[in-house]
């Protein structure tokens, strides 16, 4: 069995006087591609700034083989790509060039190897019109991207995006998820993305629903679409999930579809 | 009371906006992030100025509730219960009205009366919204200009906020205006809109026209709701005209029809 | 109020000037303060107008826009040639007075119109890094980047805010001290607790994005010292000297 590249055991993590984190466990396997979904104040967000030792939990947490301390911290911040929700926050440089270069910069990259690194970053991303712009003048889009872009420039193992996709126009989403595919698929990269949009959850491996701090479901696509149990939970299923349900009952489907394609294929032969 | 626009333009970011708003209706701005849709708010409710063109507004004031993208614009006080009286500070109200009021506000998004002490800072970032959403609903607008206002927000929550804005309409009569790029939002509860793409508008009416106008939406970078994607595809692939709907359920007896 | 808030623009281009070190640019402009404290002679004014001019032109920058400095000062000239008028009487230092002013404004415009903020930056550190045993020069940078980075975005929101909370009842006109007091401490006062939660916000995306990660970090607009860059410099201290001989 493949060692997990995020492994946590009975951690707890309080505020204030709640328990957010009571006994909580998760593993993640290296280059899968994980979705978690959940309420308003599940956990979500919580759980990923313990993985960044911004908040302190307890309990045991292994990420990338690396014991979360203070002094392991570096490294495991080093294997980690984080975006949240708020590109704005995540824009540090004067422009996008020089936000690309931060992190690089703090790696003591030297001057030629950040250079290329922004630029095969800026092309994987179609940056090269807004490089030397200041945030000011680029759209909630593009900070996205850029926010995205600078997290994988230094190619961390882990990429989590947490609730971090959502102003992406529909183009730039397509542009993302396939950079961020490509890697995983070269067995670089594994990811981790938090939403509530569940139609975002359609191209990854598993999915889990975090509810309270407790996870309440846990598979791949297939088998928690396979019925209407995370509609019963108050979520919307995607479109495509729904229809299939649909055109099951009716007989005209067999299982559930993701793809529109081939499901209009199936329909009409 | 009237919100007219004649050829209104800022700088580079809006061109030529001439558009009337109708009163006591839900109208949306629809647009992709830079399509100019928050700052058309701004410069609606007087948050921006130096514009060319003509702006009518004759709400003024306090009669304007507005909503921020990024709740922590709005946010100054360290809990919810101030930020709720703050603007109510003005009418001397007794310490039980005002506390009536701010905990009726605070039912309307329908969030616990617990959330009053609490600091609107460290609130997950839906609770934010309909915090800053109960905080303009405390002071009694008759328009109400809300920027993005499903940001954050889980389904469940967005159709409460449906919910209570359709209720708001009609009601207690109020004029709102929604800027948003979640089209699958927008047609649950607008009447008319106006669509946006870098400024200038490229699409206008009532919500059936909306429906029928999904490539201007599409060229306006524009998410299309998947329905109406699985249904323009059909067309495109196996040429069957499905009709244009909402309802998977319809669309289920559509495909039904036309499959057997 | 906020709005008009400039940082001396940063022209885009290729010239002589633009691809001076920036280091060698601010060492300069300190060098030139210093001389004007010693402008006592026609002589001078002649060496310093032609380097000056100089510098001008090398720019590749319109001289509409250096005039449209000097008009936009003009208000400080005439206040020192009054002072000058009442006090002195005496043409020679009328003359030298303007002249300081002018040269200064002048001069220090060519270096933040041909100087990208990053660069004046990155100038500043490379100046106090002999000083890195003392002071943590690599976070008075990041604090002057982040700076930089954030001036344009807070003016833009404190300029909503402000307007906003005009919406929600805030009297900012009002004639009343105590009115006016309570207003602007009601909201400026929470807009700095905005900007600290900013802050820390930031603090942890910097740690996120790992800053202070090594003990150095590198500056990727490391800019050689090349030969011109003596030359002026060498140059810029000669002037110096005839100044304060002269």
């Amino acid at each position: 069995m493949e060692k997990s590249i995020i492994k946590i055991k009975s951690m707890s993590f309080r505020y204030e006087n709640d328990y957010i984190f009571k006994d909580f466990d998760l593993e993640i396997k290296p280059n899968s591609f994980v979705c978690i979904i959940g309420k308003n104040a599940s956990g979500k967000s919580t759980l990923v700034k313990i993985l960044e030792g911004l908040y302190p939990a307890s309990g045991y947490i292994n990420i990338d083989g690396y014991l979360l301390n203070n002094f392991y911290l570096k490294k495991i911040r080093r294997s980690l790509g984080v975006c949240f929700d708020n590109p704005e926050l995540h824009f540090i440089g004067e422009t996008v060039k020089d936000d690309l270069a931060f992190s690089l910069e703090n790696l003591e990259y030297s001057k030629e190897e950040i250079e290329s690194s922004i630029q095969n970053i800026s092309k994987k991303f179609k940056l090269d019109n807004i490089l030397e712009k200041s945030p000011s003048e680029i759209t909630e889009s593009e900070k996205e991207k850029v926010a995205i872009a600078s997290s994988l420039i230094y190619n961390p193992k882990i990429i989590i995006l947490d609730e971090a996709i959502h102003k992406l126009t529909p183009s730039d989403k397509k542009l993302v998820f396939k950079v961020l595919l490509d890697y995983k698929k070269n067995e670089k990269l594994t990811i981790i993305l938090i939403t509530h949009d569940l139609e975002d959850t359609l191209m990854s491996d598993r999915i889990i629903v975090l509810d309270k701090g407790k996870i309440i479901l846990d598979d791949t696509k297939e088998k928690i679409y396979k019925d209407e149990k995370l509609e019963k939970l108050g979520f919307t299923l995607p479109f495509m999930v729904k229809l299939s349900h649909n055109l099951m009952l009716y007989d005209l489907l067999d299982r559930v579809y993701f793809d529109e394609e081939e499901a209009i294929d199936k329909l009409w032969k | 009371m009237e919100i007219k626009l004649d050829k209104l333009s800022y700088k580079d970011s809006l061109k030529n906006i001439s558009y009337e708003f109708a009163e006591e209706k839900i109208t949306s701005i629809i647009g992709a992030s830079g399509s100019g849709k928050s700052l058309l708010g701004y410069l609606i409710c007087g948050i921006e100025k130096s514009y060319s063109g003509n702006l009518i507004n004759e709400y003024q004031g306090r009669e304007i509730g507005y909503v921020f993208q990024n709740p922590e614009e709005s946010f100054i006080f360290d809990t919810v219960r101030e930020e709720l009286s703050f603007g109510l500070k003005k009418y001397n109200y007794k310490l039980d009205v005002l506390n009536k009021r701010i905990e009726d506000a605070l039912k309307m998004v329908e969030l616990p009366i617990s959330y009053l002490d609490k600091s609107p800072f460290e609130l997950s970032s839906g609770e934010k919204k309909l915090v800053s959403i109960a905080t303009i609903l405390s002071l009694n607008p008759s328009l109400i200009i809300l920027d993005d206002p499903t940001m954050g927000l889980d389904n469940e929550r967005e159709e409460k906020l449906i919910k209570l804005l359709k209720k708001l309409k009609t009601r207690y009569h109020k004029t709102i205006i929604i800027m948003s790029s979640d089209i699958q939002f927008v047609l649950k509860l607008t009447d008319n809109y106006l669509l946006l793409k870098k400024g200038k508008i490229i699409s206008l009416g009532n919500k059936k026209d909306l429906l029928s106008n999904g490539d201007k939406i599409k060229r306006a970078g524009i998410e299309i709701p998947k329905i109406i994607d699985f249904i323009t595809m059909v067309k495109k692939k196996k040429d069957i005209n499905l009709e244009l709907t909402f309802d998977i359920k319809e669309l289920m007896k559509d495909v039904y029809r036309n499959v057997r | 109020m906020l709005d008009n808030i400039t940082l001396g623009r940063y022209y885009l281009k290729n010239s002589v000037v633009h691809k001076l070190n920036p280091v060698f640019k601010i060492l300069s402009l300190i060098i030139m303060i210093i001389s004007i404290f010693f402008i006592d002679s026609y002589i001078d004014i002649l060496m310093l107008s032609s380097y000056l001019l100089l510098s001008i032109v090398y720019s590749d920058i319109g001289i509409k826009v250096y005039f449209k400095n000097i008009h936009s000062i003009r208000i400080f000239l005439i206040f020192i040639l009054l002072i000058d008028l009442i006090f002195f009487i005496d043409i020679n230092r009328i003359v030298f007075d303007l002249f300081k002013l002018i040269f200064i404004i002048l001069y220090s415009s060519i270096l933040t119109y041909t100087t990208a903020m990053t660069e004046i930056t990155y100038g500043i550190e490379r100046i106090l890094r002999p000083l890195n045993k003392f002071i943590p020069v690599n976070d008075i940078s990041m604090i002057i980047t982040l700076t930089l980075r954030y001036i344009p975005t807070l003016t833009m929101e404190y300029n909503r805010i402000i307007r906003a909370q005009k919406l929600r009842g805030v009297q900012f006109d009002t004639k009343n001290i105590k009115e006016k007091l309570s207003s602007i401490s009601g909201v400026l006062l929470p807009m700095f607790v905005l900007s600290l939660k900013k802050a820390e916000n930031s603090a942890d995306i910097m740690d996120v994005r790992l800053y202070n990660y090594g003990k150095s970090r590198t500056n990727y607009r490391l800019n050689e010292w090349k030969f011109i860059d003596t030359l002026l410099l060498i140059l810029n201290i000669l002037i110096l000297i005839v100044v304060i001989v002269y």
